[in-house]
């Protein structure tokens, strides 16, 4: 089961800002996308949501996105948006509530309990939505994504969690709270796709990496293929090092004082292990 | 008085205030009866309730003075009350959450006045419709008149305050000063070409009051009003979807297109349907959804039947104390409705700036 992307392109008004797109996310694994700023990574992300229209094959389970039903879609995938304003003092738990109804969750109680608690905010749920603090907004959206979702596998098969920038606000703990629960939604069998600017939060937890360039693929494979220094220096123009660490490997700019001075290090070549 | 219920503190414990919200119901639904027994026994007339339900189960028939000012003066008062009362406090909802800001108010922003434009283009220009189309219009030409006023008036500024799922505030308030402006100029326009009888008939429509409510106006207007406190539920989980921006609530699946085509319609029957038979009663809108938030939360499924029931009892409320205050003669209920709203909108404004938290 997966999400399949074929010749993907979409227009806004006369320019083009995706150009064939082609991306095979699969179900049980964390796919990010990356790219620099106005790459086109939320575009591509509103583009599979159905949110913007666009050209190409898309395709969830097996199944055409375009012909589903609204409805039906929300019951396959949640998503997370870069932002969502709430215009009314609603509570966290009439908020989370919206999700679980809206993915048809049986005991939307149990559903907003578990999804709270899931997000490092249990007993947050008569707590003002608009009393929170920025991060503790984008968590209580989270859960509300979470809710809708319910199981990662469903009677149907596997659910989806589209993420757009899921980390922007939070600081360190949460943001790896965020990637542990991208994590192990993928673990149980539902797949997770999710922008991400963070290249070492891409390095660590996720299996294939999507890097848009200029509204096009510039790559996509595992985080040790696509993360080349020479591949990220191109592509986000300015110089940056990748360094191996005992697990994984760490991505790290070069310090203006070694580009200025005379100690530099090259960028393409692996550093010394850190310890040594 | 509901909060100091201890069961209703632990409910609000874990944000779930539904419970909160359905005690408020049964409370409304007293209140409506208690207020329209009230309005039923009081008027200038002096005919009292009391004595005449006591004359009616003592098998005597009713003086034929008293049975008119019950029957044919005081119940269709009543009965236009409620009714206008919950359209404009439902409308006022609706338009609030397809707008997603507290303070669109269809009296604020135009829709209104847009309706009352539909009215007097009616009524100045109705004798000028072949005789055929009149007559199937019948009474029913100013309400549907004021609909098609109202819906126009929505339309035009749901296009200039909307753009790409988001709702300027600014926008919307002052594009329906510029609305409201507009109609109005029209207005003055047919108000000018209107001949003396017509001038007459408009004169008692502007007054806004309930004061000339019958029977023939309900049978006119009601079924707009109707149509529109019917279709009203059926919008609950849109607007609640909408509350977080039109892309959420179609990531959730929610129908927007549907809802926001269905919100504009109901919007601008009930509000042609109440200026056409009240004139413009302001406030009611605003205050009534706004006041239910704070006490029971947002969730459109218990805030709409729930303000159309606070809507009827403020209006059948204000019109009691517009006749009884300075009996025999009347004040205009938009001055008492005013007076209420007035500084509830303040209060508004004042917390959305973050001065004053409600």
């Amino acid at each position: 089961m997966s999400l399949i992307v074929r010749d993907l392109c979409v227009k806004l008004g006369r320019r083009d800002v995706l150009t064939g797109i082609n991306l095979t996310a699969r179900a049980g694994e964390v796919t990010a996308i990356i790219g620099p700023n106005g790459s086109g990574k939320t575009t591509l992300m509103r583009a599979i949501t159905g949110e913007l229209s666009s050209t190409g094959r898309l395709t969830l389970n097996g199944r055409d996105m375009r012909g589903t039903a609204a409805s039906l879609m929300a019951t396959m995938r949640a998503v997370l948006a870069q932002s969502t304003p709430l215009s009314f003092p609603f509570t966290v738990a009439e908020v989370v509530r919206l999700g679980a109804e809206a993915g048809g969750a049986r005991n939307t109680g149990s559903a907003i309990e578990q999804s709270l608690a899931r997000v490092d905010l249990a007993g947050y749920g008569g707590r003002l939505f608009q009393q929170l603090s920025g991060g503790e907004q984008q968590r209580v959206h989270l859960a509300r994504v979470l809710a809708q979702a319910g199981p990662a596998v469903g009677t149907d098969g596997p659910r989806w969690l589209l993420l757009d920038e899921p980390v922007s606000s939070l600081d360190i703990g949460h943001q790896l709270m965020v990637m542990r629960l991208a994590r192990s939604f993928a673990a149980e069998g539902g797949g997770v796709i999710a922008v991400l600017h963070d290249l070492n939060l891409t390095a660590a937890h996720v299996n294939h990496v999507l890097l848009l360039h200029g509204g096009r693929v510039a790559a996509f494979g595992t985080p040790g293929e696509v993360l080349t220094a020479p591949r990220l220096n191109k592509v986000y123009g300015c110089e940056l090092q990748v360094l191996p660490l005992l697990q994984g490997m760490m991505v790290a700019p070069v310090a203006s004082h070694y580009q200025d001075g005379a100690p530099r290090i090259s960028t393409g070549a692996p550093a010394p292990r850190p310890g040594y | 008085m509901v909060a100091a219920d201890p069961a209703a503190i632990r409910i609000e414990a874990d944000g779930d205030r539904g419970g909160l919200a359905r005690r408020m119901t049964l409370v409304l639904v007293a209140a409506v009866l208690t207020v329209s027994l009230l309005s039923l026994g009081a008027g200038a007339s002096g005919v009292s309730l009391v004595d005449t339900l006591a004359a009616l189960s003592r098998g005597e028939a009713l003086e034929p003075s008293e049975s008119l000012v019950l029957f044919q003066i005081r119940l269709p008062r009543l009965v236009m009350g409620l009714l206008v009362g919950a359209a404009l406090a439902v409308s006022g909802a609706v338009m609030q959450g397809l707008f997603r800001n507290p303070l669109a108010d269809p009296g604020l922003v135009g829709v209104s006045a847009g309706a009352g434009l539909g009215a007097i283009t009616a009524i100045v220009l109705g004798g000028a419709l072949p005789p055929a189309l009149a007559a199937v219009a019948g009474v029913h030409l100013v309400p549907l008149a004021a609909f098609v006023g109202g819906l126009t008036a929505t339309l035009v500024l749901y296009a200039i305050a909307s753009r790409h799922g988001r709702t300027s505030v600014a926008t919307m308030l002052l594009g329906g000063i510029a609305l409201a402006a507009l109609t109005g100029a029209a207005s003055g326009l047919l108000i000018y070409l209107a001949d003396d009888s017509q001038l007459r008939t408009l004169t008692f429509w502007s007054m806004g009051s309930l004061a000339g409510a019958s029977w023939p106006q309900l049978i006119a207007a009601g079924p707009l009003m109707m149509a529109a406190l019917v279709a009203a539920p059926f919008l609950a989980r849109g607007l609640n979807g909408l509350a977080l921006g039109e892309a959420a609530a179609f990531h959730m699946g929610l129908p927007v297109e549907r809802t926001k085509r269905m919100a504009v319609l109901t919007v601008a029957a009930s509000i042609g349907a109440a200026v056409a038979i009240s004139g413009g009663i302001g406030f009611v809108g605003l205050v009534v959804p706004h006041l239910l938030r704070l006490a029971t939360g947002p969730d459109h499924r218990r805030l709409l039947p729930n303000a159309a029931l606070l809507g009827a009892v403020l209006l059948v409320l204000a019109d009691l104390i517009s006749r009884t205050i300075v009996a025999p003669s009347e004040l205009p209920i938009g001055i008492i409705t005013a007076i209420a709203g007035g500084p509830v909108f303040i209060a508004i404004l004042l917390r959305q700036r973050g001065v004053l938290d409600l």
